[in-house]
């Protein structure tokens, strides 16, 4: 007790009272911060909210330096769990198409009633660098015949030209093989639609035969000619993009565009 | 210690407080650094001096944070003459002296200040319920006080060592 004077005692009594005053003015304030706080605030908050700027940007680096072990782990659960989602994703969508095609082969097929037509699914896709042969799961026991036509929502894939018990092959209008009676919608000039090596790349063939005076033009629709084919008529083949005269002056060659995609075929209507 | 630096100080460790620290918990507690820190200049100092330097950051903190004006001030005043005679009392300032002291020092000011924040604020609470507040709060406060007290000891002590070089040389 001797560290301090008498009045050192006298003047904390007086302070403490001055504070005990201010503590019962500001407790009757209700609500409403006192003059001094006000101030005080007021001075200090610039500095408050800059140290407080830092502090967040500071704390962000520092937090992501603390849990960079947890992070890595939980990268690698939330890239984990993205596969699976991709995954999931992936067979929706794969679904959603296949909904779609069978979709358009269903109205097709309701758009085509003179045409006997069944659902086949592609087995295989003997496609190489000569041949355009598909094989379909559908034969003789199914009622599949040869020069049955094997169509999609997109138009014609080809013909059946070999059938099995359960199976059929299928050569497509793109093959060099192929070769069908058409006629072209419009204008009703026949001709006919032959595979070219050329061309099947690109999922076009030729329509040879053309009149002279044809009046086709690019855009004409083509379709399996309705006289002197073995095929089903009015089966929509593809559209005109290129004509040509051909080198002995009397006929046309013109080039259609079939709208099948030939290396993704998966689902088809085969018939007569 | 020069008063510039340590008001210096003292305001950006308030500042600090208030605005950085308060997100840190220790045993579920936001450790006091102003109290640690103005405990450890009252001990290190022990003059007048330091209990007006205790009783304006009692004020800082009053008018800074959601406490009624006044609460702090009082508190911190009464804590820094309190810790001055003790340790005049105790005629050393080794750790055994002092970490027992702002144990105490930290546990009495918890728990006025816990009790007359509710008497203020017209709010019933269980004494259960300050304790388990208060008991936490002292031991983290006397935890952040060690390190600080340390620290302010060696530069008092640096600079004390220089003075009396300094004096060597006149």
């Amino acid at each position: 007790m001797k560290k301090f004077s008498k009045n050192f005692y006298i003047r904390v009594a007086i302070v403490s009272v001055v504070i005990l005053l201010i503590m019962a003015i500001s407790t009757l304030s209700l609500g409403r911060a006192d003059f001094i706080s006000d101030a005080a605030n007021i001075v200090l908050q610039p500095i408050k909210q800059c140290v407080s700027f830092v502090y967040d940007k500071a704390s962000g680096v520092i937090d992501s330096f603390i849990k960079a072990g947890s992070y890595a782990e939980e990268n690698e659960l939330l890239k984990a769990r993205i596969a699976i989602l991709e995954n999931d994703y992936s067979d929706i969508e794969a679904y959603k198409a296949e909904n779609e095609r069978l979709l358009a082969l269903l109205n097709m097929k309701s758009s085509m009633p003179q045409l006997n037509l069944q659902g086949a699914s592609v087995i295989s896709i003997e496609s190489d660098n000569w041949y355009n042969v598909i094989t379909i799961d559908k034969g003789i026991g199914m009622g599949v015949n040869v020069n049955d036509v094997v169509i999609t929502a997109q138009g014609l894939v080809g013909t059946v030209y070999e059938v099995g018990t359960t199976w059929a092959k299928v050569r497509e209008i793109i093959d060099i093989e192929s070769s069908i009676s058409a006629v072209c919608a419009r204008t009703g000039d026949r001709g006919v639609v032959e595979g070219d090596f050329n061309l099947a790349e690109a999922g076009r063939c030729k329509l040879n035969y053309l009149p002279k005076n044809a009046n086709v033009v690019i855009g004409d629709r083509i379709e399996i000619s309705d006289t002197g084919s073995i095929y089903p008529k009015g089966v929509y083949i593809g559209k005109i993009v290129e004509i040509h005269d051909d080198d002995d002056g009397l006929t046309l060659t013109a080039i259609v565009e079939s709208e099948v995609n030939f290396n993704s075929l998966s689902e088809v209507l085969v018939g007569r | 210690m020069g008063l510039k630096f340590k008001a210096i100080l003292m305001l950006a460790v308030v500042l600090l407080q208030v605005t950085v620290l308060s997100h840190f918990t220790l045993f579920g507690v936001i450790p006091n650094f102003i109290f640690a820190f103005s405990f450890a200049l009252c001990i290190i100092n022990d003059n007048v001096e330091s209990v007006v330097f205790a009783t304006v950051t009692g004020l800082l903190v009053d008018m800074l944070t959601g406490a009624n004006i006044g609460i702090n001030t009082l508190l911190y005043m009464y804590t820094a003459i309190a810790a001055i005679i003790l340790i005049s009392f105790a005629y050393q300032k080794s750790m055994k002296v002092v970490i027992p002291m702002c144990l105490a020092a930290s546990f009495l000011y918890e728990f006025i200040f816990g009790i007359l924040s509710f008497l203020f604020r017209g709010a019933e609470i269980a004494l259960g319920d300050i304790f388990s507040v208060v008991v936490p709060a002292c031991i983290v406060n006397t935890l952040v006080f060690i390190p600080v007290y340390v620290l302010l000891s060696r530069i008092r002590f640096e600079k004390k060592r220089k003075g009396i070089r300094y004096e060597q040389q006149i």
